[in-house]
């Protein structure tokens, strides 16, 4: 069996899926809505990376790469705020996190 | 004509040292009082400089008149331009000084005046904490009068209009922590606005019509009766023929433009229905009420029909309202002041008797009478006034006659300076000769010249005539009853414990140290009385034959215009025998009344007046045109306001500001509460949002192929 676009498609499309899933069911823990961004990350970057090999353009793949270097930033920051919000609040349950409430 | 810098000089110096009450706190009320006396004086004695080399060289009695202006000969006049000031296409408007006959007789009255009235406030207002403000408003009043009156142009004009309206506001108010003079200076800006909305008007038409605000190209339109080009509202024509659109009539313009501009002047100079502030702006300081409101600025509507004598002329309605008007008030003031117990209202009424005299005169055609008037009033109505205010000062801030009496031998000074007033404006002259005090000589010209247009069938001048007769035996018999009340008979038997006038208890005169019996007032009163008591017996004598007899062609050199019709003062001189003696013997009758009632059964005009006849209550009240107006007017304006206030919080605040901030707050209100803090939320709604806005760019660049 060829391995054709089609399915690396499937399978971004399978983790962003996962990855939006993540974010909505999840009540517990914000790690893991942190988590579930790098998953829907992974699946765009996948998604480049496909078509850029499909079409025979490298400028997917360096947007790839640039996407790569957000996310680790993105987690950085966001780790770090969770930390301080921990410090804070002693707790860190999605639950609890309403502090905006209108 | 005095040189250029000598004219801007009298014109313009006191409008800037008027300036100096703003930094009064820093150089003192003293100097503040100092400049503008000094500056209003000197002006005062040019302006009367000015005045007499003028005459003189008007000089000859006969030769120059004779070849002098005939009807439309040359203008004698003097423009200097000082600056433009608007300049729109055909509106054009310069700041200017315009010296002709007119304005230099009124520059002298005013300056003159204004310079004494400067003077002799240093001693009235000696315990006054804001001499500054005071003397500054006086010098701004100086110079807004002297800007009417040098206008070249009807813009300026109304600046000037303006601007004495509001020293007269400011100074009616002078006591502003009263109620009294607080109303006083409402009601008189208010009525005064009624006025000013017909002369607006009227400038309006005049542009309208000749495409000019400028005096001389607009008069000069009247003289030849030139064809004009109206904006709008009326075909091009021949001016005098010109009919215009007007509230859905077409009459003619010159009528309509006639009787807009004498509103403005009936408001101004207090006649018959907008009368009603002049009294009531006795509130004022005593010194105001010689210069603004007897000598001066209620004068201004007087010069303002002289002065727009070409357009008066070629009026019959419009004439016909001036005489109308005029003679009505002159009777109605003079029926009024009969009954008035305030020295200062007394001779208030006496003004607005004496302004409907001008009025009169200028209605019938006799500009000159009215222009002569005008300035012999203005010397001894400003003496009159301000021997009550001598007379005020003299018994700490009494101002009902009631309670004087018998003040003649504590004041002989104020006391003769009132008589010679007194004998002035009642006209007292021997007929046929040149004896006589100032009044005599402007106020018989006036009746003489009434007669005679009279029988030339002028509108309304023989019903001018008769009023004016009857006002003058009234206008003696208040004059004298004045007199009689105040400087005769016993001194008033109430104490001086309540004396304090409320509208004047801010002085605290208890504290002054004072004794309280009648004293006589400081020189600088006196002088100015003095100087006005000369001016108010000689200037009848001395300028009756440039004003209104053998020289005044020459006098007036077109300043004033009459058509070729209008005789009316050469024919004065041919009326019967009995109409010049009507004037003496009805005044000498005024005074045989006052004799009675007042000076030999003392005590009977206080009969008359308790026994509250209707007449008397009718006088008394000035005919209830306070209540009138009170309950129609002032009642129906507060309605409307009420209504308006009440559908402007209802309607436009509840549908406008009101209702939408209400709006606002409920909708934030509704949305914030979408607003969960949880963040799952946020994220499922910009997920969300993220997919339908996916969906419609995919939809939009065509979907599934």
């Amino acid at each position: 069996m060829e391995l054709g676009l089609s399915h690396y498609l499937a399978v971004s499309a399978a983790l962003f899926t996962i990855g939006v899933v993540g974010i909505f069911v999840n009540r517990k823990n914000i790690i893991v809505i942190l988590m579930a961004i790098e998953l829907i990350l992974l699946s765009v970057n996948l998604n480049l990376v496909a078509f850029s090999v499909f079409n025979g353009n490298i400028a997917g793949q360096v947007f790839a790469m640039l996407v790569l270097t957000v996310a680790a930033a993105e987690a950085a920051v966001g780790l770090a705020i969770l930390v301080v919000y921990f410090r804070n609040r002693g707790d860190i349950s999605v639950e609890n996190v309403d502090l905006m409430k209108g | 004509m005095l040189s250029d810098a000598l004219l801007l000089f009298i014109v313009l110096v006191p409008g800037f040292v008027a300036l100096t009450g703003l930094v009064h706190k820093w150089i003192g009320d003293r100097v503040v009082m100092a400049a503008t006396t000094g500056v209003v004086l000197t002006a005062g004695a040019l302006s009367l400089y000015q005045l007499f080399m003028y005459a003189a060289g008007v000089g000859g009695h006969g030769e120059e008149a004779a070849h002098g202006a005939e009807h439309g000969a040359a203008i004698t006049q003097h423009i200097i331009t000082l600056m433009p000031w608007i300049n729109i296409g055909e509106f054009q408007a310069n700041w200017a000084v315009r010296v002709d006959a007119l304005s230099i007789v009124m520059m002298a009255v005013i300056t003159g005046v204004s310079g004494l009235v400067h003077l002799y406030s240093w001693g009235y207002m000696s315990e006054e904490p804001h001499k500054a403000r005071f003397f500054s408003y006086l010098s701004l009043f100086t110079f807004a009068m002297l800007m009417l009156v040098t206008a070249d142009n009807f813009i300026q004009l109304f600046f000037g209009w303006e601007g004495v309206g509001l020293a007269s506001y400011l100074l009616i108010g002078f006591w502003y922590q009263n109620k009294a003079p607080n109303d006083a200076s409402i009601k008189a800006f208010v009525t005064n606005r009624v006025g000013d909305f017909g002369l607006a008007l009227g400038i309006m038409a005049v542009f309208c019509v000749f495409r000019t605000v400028e005096f001389a190209p607009f008069m000069e339109a009247l003289r030849e009766n030139a064809v004009v080009h109206p904006i709008a509202f009326a075909e091009p024509g021949p001016v005098r023929e010109l009919k215009m659109a007007f509230l859905g009539h077409n009459v003619w313009a010159l009528e309509v433009i006639g009787v807009l501009l004498f509103i403005g002047a009936m408001g101004k100079s207090a006649q018959f229905f907008l009368h009603v502030w002049l009294p009531d702006a006795m509130e004022g300081p005593t010194p105001v009420s010689a210069l603004i409101h007897a000598a001066t600025m209620v004068t201004a509507g007087v010069y303002l029909v002289c002065l727009l004598s070409p357009l008066y002329e070629y009026t019959v309605v419009a004439a016909g309202m001036v005489t109308v008007v005029g003679a009505v008030t002159a009777l109605y003031a003079a029926t009024v002041g009969m009954a008035q117990n305030d020295i200062k209202r007394v001779i208030a009424y006496s003004t607005c008797s004496q302004l409907g005299y001008m009025f009169f005169a200028a209605g019938v055609g006799a500009y000159e009478a009215a222009m002569f008037h005008l300035f012999t009033h203005a010397f001894f109505k400003a003496l009159l006034f301000l021997g009550a205010g001598s007379v005020i000062h003299g018994m700490h801030h009494e101002q009902d006659m009631r309670n004087m009496g018998g003040l003649a031998k504590f004041m002989p000074f104020t006391y003769a300076a009132m008589l010679i007033g007194t004998i002035a404006i009642i006209g007292l002259g021997v007929p046929h000769t040149k004896l006589g005090f100032s009044g005599f000589f402007s106020k018989d010209a006036i009746l003489e010249s009434a007669f005679a247009g009279g029988l030339e069938h002028v509108t309304f001048g023989q019903m001018a005539f008769w009023f004016g007769i009857i006002a003058a035996a009234l206008t003696s018999f208040y004059s004298w009853r004045l007199i009689f009340m105040t400087f005769h008979g016993p001194m008033a038997e109430h104490g001086h414990d309540d004396h304090g006038h409320a509208a004047h208890d801010a002085h605290g005169h208890d504290d002054h140290g004072h004794d309280h019996t009648p004293h006589e007032s400081p020189w600088v009163m006196l002088v100015p009385l003095g100087l006005l008591s000369l001016g108010a017996i000689f200037a009848g004598f001395y300028f009756y034959d440039y004003f209104v007899d053998h020289s005044n062609e020459a006098f007036w050199a077109g300043a004033i215009y009459r058509a070729s019709e209008n005789h009316v003062l050469h024919a004065r001189h041919e009326v019967p025998e009995w109409v010049i003696y009507a004037p003496l013997i009805v005044t000498l009758g005024g005074f045989v009344l006052a004799l009675m009632t007042y000076f030999f059964n003392r005590g009977f005009g206080k009969k008359i007046a308790d026994s509250g006849g209707p007449l008397h209550s009718l006088f008394y009240n000035k005919w209830y045109f306070d209540e009138i107006y009170n309950a129609t007017l002032v009642r129906g304006a507060a309605l409307l306001g009420n209504f308006f206030w009440w559908a402007d919080k209802k309607v436009i605040d509840a549908a406008g500001a009101d209702g939408m901030a209400a709006l606002s707050q409920v909708t934030a209100r509704r949305l914030s509460a979408m607003h969960t803090g949880r963040l799952y939320h946020y994220a499922f709604v910009i997920i969300g949002a993220a997919l339908v806005f996916g969906g419609i760019l995919w939809m939009r660049a065509g979907g599934v192929h």
